[in-house]
């Protein structure tokens, strides 16, 4: 079980694909977090409407997300907090590697942010000579293991218990079992003496409320409220779009965040953090700041992907995806995988980084289903699918292919020449009713999948003669029937 | 019987049916004395031997400290003008911490914890056990109410922290298994003290 390496989103699935572990793994997560998820939203009575609220909500802040920011920044300042703005990556990280010279830490302990992991910002601390520890179990299992994280909100999935167990042996400096209850406690253990010694703590942001200033954390382990409680700085790390209006909100988005992502009606924790300690209280941080970055989201307001900025993290559009399901996180190459991981990695990294992705999708809408927050995520694939070509960044073989499908599909008499010879020569071809190796153009795509049997009778001849039968009949016209 | 009180004990039931949902546990107390057998029976039953308290009206009124010095517990209070460095040390240190509650939320079985001179956020958040003291007063049915209440009163706008815990420590990050208690307590218990 490695994470798959390779220069293509194609190359890196295709390891992915052929290492059998790792199937494993994926499966038996997926389809977990499907049945939990599944189960925790059926027992919402209003599901659609709250996630239209939720849609119409972020849509708003959206539209005014300048207003909003700026009072959210007035906010946290009001209450004792710094404001920072980070333009791009670079800037992010280099208010962080500032903060922690100027208040001379040393030790940092982390708890889960994927907008850190958008910055690499291990490395950047770690290059100015700063220690620090990721303290989720799964972030911890994968910095040990010098990899990224392969899914949104369980980044170590794609690792078993084997694996783990090795890892933390290692650690130990002795042989442990692959227990996980063990292999927890040896982290508990670990992590505690981490925690106790740190001097700054660095925590995303799940939501951030305009009104009151608060920075809303939502976490199961507990790792959350002690980076933002033992350390005597907290920064807190927070993509542009997290900022939402009212304290109200938070009954909307709670509802949807945990049940679309674990199946949990509420995380076991969930801080409200408004300000850094206040007179009197024995604990919480002698300073927060709030870094609000923005790496690339301000170019998509306005425009057609504006509506993934909506995105709440959940990780249910992995879950539900056919590609991501075989393809795991890694073969993405990218901070955010999956559907939502498409249009998120061009808009923050560039089409010309990004823009691979846009054909790592079945555009079945599965993901589009699954979002708690109503993201059309297909719509944003085909016109991402649309600027490749465009910019003229498909690969050459695809972008032939796709030349040749549009002359066929315009023209339906040489669609169906085209059908009746692939009618005609399939026999040649077919292994137990599929097709497993073609030639030509048509190689790439039997090289991972099969291609099914052409049918005998084309759907339109079909559709022809049932419409003949019903007249004859006197049937209503079979386009009619519901 | 006021219909008040009819809803609220819906409330409770409810939100002990949560609770218990996500694994924690709850009791019901009519005293001091209660309380403190609750809490001095698990810690016996786990061999646990120290235990930190907030220190506030509701917890000094159940004079804890005593009882729970007299049965053998190490018990540690936080002063309300307690440092930083003292307070974060008692509660490292200890394996119970006992907490009040600001508010009880029904539909989640949540807790929620407000940070305070007397009340530090890591009584619940390092101790193996957190037992936590609720005035059935304080229980609301769901978000809306709750952060209505919250934004109505001055505990958002004062204080630094608001937890809302909603069970034990858990996470799934080996293979999707259930393990309690990784960063914070494997056990929640819910006292709910209603004087006779």
């Amino acid at each position: 079980m490695a994470v798959p390496t390779g220069a293509t989103f194609g190359e890196r699935a295709a390891r992915a694909l052929a290492d059998a572990r790792l199937q494993r793994a994926l499966q038996a997560t997926v389809s977990r977090f499907m049945g939990l998820r599944d189960r925790a939203m059926a027992d919402l009575p209003d599901l659609e409407q709250l996630r239209e609220r939720a849609k119409a909500i972020k849509a708003a802040t959206l539209a005014r997300l300048d207003e909003h920011l700026a009072a959210l920044a007035d906010r946290v300042k009001a209450v004792g907090g710094e404001v920072h703005w980070a333009a791009d990556r670079a800037e992010a990280r280099a208010i962080v590697v500032e903060l922690a010279r100027s208040r001379g830490v040393r030790r940092i302990v982390k708890s889960k942010s994927m907008a850190s992991e958008e910055l690499d910002l291990n490395e950047a601390l770690e290059g100015a000579g700063l220690e620090v520890v990721e303290t989720d179990l799964g972030e911890w299992i994968i910095q040990l293991a010098h990899e990224k994280p392969s899914h949104i909100i369980a980044p170590a999935i794609h690792r078993d218990r084997y694996a783990v167990a090795e890892l933390f042996s290692e650690v130990e400096g002795r042989p442990l079992p692959p227990e996980p209850e063990l292999l927890t406690a040896v982290a508990r253990q670990r992590l505690r003496q981490a925690f106790l010694a740190a001097d700054m703590g660095i925590s995303g942001v799940n939501f951030a409320v305009a009104e009151t200033g608060t920075l809303v954390l939502v976490t199961n382990e507990g790792n959350g409220r002690l980076v933002t409680s033992l350390p005597r700085v907290h920064v807190a790390i927070m993509g542009m779009e997290k900022v939402i209006p009212r304290v109200h909100d938070l009954a909307v988005f709670l509802r949807l965040l945990a049940r679309s992502a674990t199946g949990q009606k509420m995380t076991s924790y969930v801080s409200l953090l408004t300000g850094p300690r206040r007179p009197g209280e024995p604990d919480g941080p002698e300073e927060l700041h709030l870094i609000i970055l923005d790496g690339g989201r301000s170019r998509a307001l306005g425009g057609p992907f504006e509506e993934a900025l909506s995105c709440i993290r959940c990780g249910a559009c992995l879950n539900v995806c056919p590609v991501y399901q075989k393809a795991g996180g890694h073969s993405y190459g990218s901070t955010y995988p999956g559907p939502i991981g498409l249009i998120l990695t061009p808009m923050l990294r560039g089409l010309e980084v990004g823009g691979e992705l846009a054909s790592a999708s079945t555009l079945c809408g599965a993901c589009r289903d699954a979002c708690p927050v109503g993201i059309d995520l297909p719509r944003m694939i085909l016109h991402l699918r649309r600027e490749v070509q465009e910019h003229g960044l498909a690969p050459p073989g695809q972008r032939l292919a796709l030349r040749l499908l549009g002359l066929v599909l315009q023209r339906p008499w040489l669609y169906r020449a085209v059908a009746a010879l692939g009618r005609a020569v399939q026999p040649l071809f077919l292994r137990d009713g599929r097709m497993t190796a073609l030639p030509g153009l048509l190689r790439r795509w039997t090289r991972e999948r099969d291609f099914p049997r052409l049918a005998r009778r084309p759907f339109q001849v079909e559709w022809a003669w049932l419409e003949r039968s019903h007249e004859r009949r006197g049937d209503p016209e079979p386009r009619d029937r519901r | 019987m006021s219909q008040g009180t009819v809803s609220r004990t819906t409330w409770v039931e409810r939100l002990c049916q949560e609770l218990t949902a996500v694994g924690g546990h709850y009791h019901q107390v009519a005293s001091g004395e209660e309380v403190a057998r609750v809490i001095i029976d698990v810690a016996r039953s786990q061999q646990l031997e120290r235990v930190v308290l907030w220190r506030g009206a509701m917890l000094d009124g159940l004079a804890l400290a005593g009882r729970l010095g007299e049965a053998g517990l190490h018990v540690a209070v936080i002063e309300a003008g307690m440092d930083r460095e003292q307070a974060r040390r008692l509660c490292a240190e200890a394996d119970v911490g006992i907490t009040e509650v600001d508010f009880a939320l029904a539909e989640t079985g949540s807790l929620v914890l407000a940070s305070g001179p007397g009340h530090p956020r890591l009584a619940s958040a390092l101790p193996r056990v957190h037992m936590a003291v609720l005035d059935p007063r304080t229980v609301v049915p769901d978000f809306e109410t709750l952060l209505g209440q919250l934004q109505a009163g001055d505990l958002l706008r004062e204080r630094s922290n608001l937890a809302f815990i909603t069970g034990p420590s858990r996470t799934a990050d080996i293979e999707l298994t259930l393990t309690r208690g990784v960063h914070g307590p494997r056990e929640v218990h819910l006292l709910i003290h209603q004087p006779a």
